[in-house]
């Protein structure tokens, strides 16, 4: 414990008090001041923050009781300490009634105050790490993975920041690998239900069996094998958020038992009799068409109504061509921290193949190719080469057009070339003149 | 020569203090000189809190001290107070030269124990660190058995050492080095 970081204010009508509670703080390596009554007291919060307040309960003008009320007013977190010669219960009383932190009697005993004195420093710590506590969890309101500015996506991040303010049901589509667990992340860092957990199901990761257990819970012998009653995800998301993840993989009975769930907000564990009200937000995912499982009879209707309030599509990584670099270089950097290697880039060559790569796994695909090339690359660059994309030509653009793709091919074999023109017209087979009748032609800038 | 001054209060006198000289000689690395103040205690009672205050008896010694006094500290037997506290061990100026220390609330009769003049010997020395600590800017510390916990009561005072902890010691030495 350290106090020389507090700030200690003095408020007695007594000089010689003032001046004796002085030094003794100082002893204490405190930052100290002193005030005669409420008028100089409160002119000092205009212009410095105070940890501890002692205050003498009779002064005349504003009271002590009166004054712990208005710097309670100011700053709710401030230790008040009342001190007075005229020790009654009454006063007492009232006085931790308002929120003082404590009460001593004049003469003051060396020992209470010092007491006193390290109690309140120690609450006055936890209030500030609980503060800081809530300050990362505001922080976190964005999980880092979640980057990109592109309109299509900024877009999806405006939607998160309207549906988080609600509790309204959302559904999240996508493709897989594009970020919906991600997603379901950030809205419910940036919800009021932020401090309690968050509980992800990946509903075809199970069995029906097993899956009606983790969502219910059990029983102890509910069935063979249940040797412990156990709560399920239901009641792990009391007050807070349930991440239901591939919704559209469970089968006719468990939405018919979500479905209640849903409306009722209780239930009863598996082989159980006694119901359980949970409180809980629900966000589910699906990259399957959940309309036409709805047409076909394979998903009911009435729990996609319920379960599709508000929808968010989060567009796939091929859609948003311009956070693909970006979304590289996270990688990229976290990798590096994760591999100790300091240093490391893409090669120009390897920046473009992965801008034209379709990424059918989205950004769980990049996330593993980047990945990849970090461990087999030599040296410490990650170059075209060391991405090993599935395709033999992973430059092939996605044009139609000859022109557009000659445009294309001339554009990257020039970047290939450093801007060189007599080593990209070798490499491209043609005339000096010819290529530069390319450029021109196709508004390339060397 | 820096000389650390050490003044008997009437009515105790120098010869009551032998043995603390050569435990702070020690602990400073200083000369310690013995000696006895001509202050007259009776200057800061307070009929009041029939006990005298701490302060005041401390501004006495420094207006009678040297000039050129490096440290000074005085130890009276009398119960010492300060106007917001019931009772003081002692009260010195912080980063500055004097001190004074009192021997009134170290004796074990106070609590209702037999006298044990050993005893009460090894919590004067500590108690004189302590407030002789305090004179070359050292602030209470929180570590239980430094010399420089605070001393707020008597157990308080027997749970502690007689020396500094590691880095009160570097912030006395770089105190006492800049002097």
């Amino acid at each position: 414990m350290d106090l020389r970081d507090i700030g200690v204010l003095i408020v007695d009508d007594e000089h010689a008090v003032r001046d004796s509670l002085r030094r003794w703080f100082k002893s204490y390596g405190c930052r100290i001041d002193v005030a005669a009554d409420a008028t100089e007291a409160l002119a000092k919060f205009e212009h410095e923050k105070w940890d501890i307040v002692l205050l003498d309960i009779r002064m005349p003008g504003m009271s002590g009781i009166e004054l712990q009320r208005r710097i309670k007013e100011i700053d709710d977190s401030i230790i008040r300490i009342m001190i007075t010669a005229f020790a009654t219960a009454d006063t007492a009383v009232e006085a931790l009634k308002e929120g003082a932190f404590d009460y001593i009697s004049k003469p003051i005993n060396p020992a209470q105050l010092d007491h006193i004195i390290r109690n309140a420093v120690e609450k006055r710590k936890l209030l500030a790490e609980t503060a800081a506590l809530r300050q990362t969890v505001e922080e976190l309101a964005m999980p880092e993975e979640i980057v990109g500015d592109a309109p299509e996506f900024r877009r999806v991040l405006e939607l998160v920041a309207e549906v988080a303010r609600s509790d309204a049901t959302v559904m999240i589509r996508g493709e897989s690998g594009a970020g919906k667990e991600l997603i379901a992340r950030a809205i419910h860092a940036n919800s009021r239900r932020k401090y309690y957990p968050i509980i992800c199901i990946n509903c075809g990761a199970y069995t029906e069996g097993l899956l009606e257990s983790e969502i219910f819970g059990h029983e102890k012998g509910a069935f063979t094998g249940a040797q412990f009653t156990r709560r399920g995800k239901l009641e792990l998301a009391d007050k807070g958020t349930l991440f239901f993840d591939e919704i559209g993989n469970i089968s006719v009975k468990m939405q018919m038992d979500l479905l209640r769930v849903l409306e009722t907000k209780q239930f009863t564990r598996l082989g159980g009799e006694r119901m359980v009200t949970t409180d809980f937000r629900v966000i589910s995912a699906t990259n399957m068409d959940l309309e036409q499982a709805v047409k076909e009879g394979r998903f009911r209707e009435d729990l996609y109504y319920r379960l599709n309030v508000f929808r968010i599509e989060i567009p796939p990584l091929r859609g948003r061509p311009a956070d693909i670099p970006k979304l590289a270089e996270y990688f990229l950097a976290k990798f590096r921290r994760s591999m100790s290697k300091a240093g490391f880039g893409f090669t120009p060559e390897a920046v473009e193949v992965l801008a034209q790569y379709r990424w059918p796994g989205n950004v769980r695909e990049l996330r593993n190719v980047v990945e990849r090339a970090m461990v087999v690359a030599k040296g410490d660059v990650v170059t075209a080469a060391d991405l090993s994309l599935p395709f033999s030509d992973p430059c092939t653009p996605e044009v139609d057009s000859l022109e557009e793709m000659e445009k294309m091919h001339v554009a990257r074999i020039l970047h290939k070339a450093g801007g060189n023109i007599a080593r990209a017209a070798e490499m491209l087979g043609i005339e000096r003149a010819t290529l530069y009748a390319k450029i021109k032609k196709y508004g390339l800038r060397n | 020569m820096r000389t650390i001054l050490l003044a008997a209060i009437r009515p105790l006198r120098a010869v009551d203090l032998e043995g603390l000289d050569e435990a702070l000689r020690k602990t400073f690395g200083a000369p310690v000189s013995l000696g006895e103040s001509p202050i007259d205690v009776a200057e800061a009672y307070d009929s009041a809190y029939r006990q005298y205050d701490g302060a005041k008896l401390l501004t006495r010694l420094l207006e009678r001290a040297p000039r050129d006094a490096y440290r000074i500290l005085g130890v009276t037997t009398v119960d010492l107070f300060a106007p917001a506290f019931e009772y003081l061990f002692g009260e010195a100026q912080l980063d500055g030269v004097g001190a004074v220390l009192s021997t009134h609330r170290l004796r074990s009769e106070l609590y209702g124990l037999p006298p044990d003049p050993d005893l009460l010997a090894e919590r004067i020395i500590k108690e004189a660190v302590h407030e002789l600590g305090l004179t070359f800017g050292l602030v209470h510390c929180f570590y239980p058995v430094c010399v420089m916990n605070p001393s707020t009561f008597i157990e308080q005072i027997d749970a502690k050492s007689r020396d500094f902890c590691r880095q009160c010691d570097a912030t006395m030495r770089e105190s006492r080095d800049r002097d």
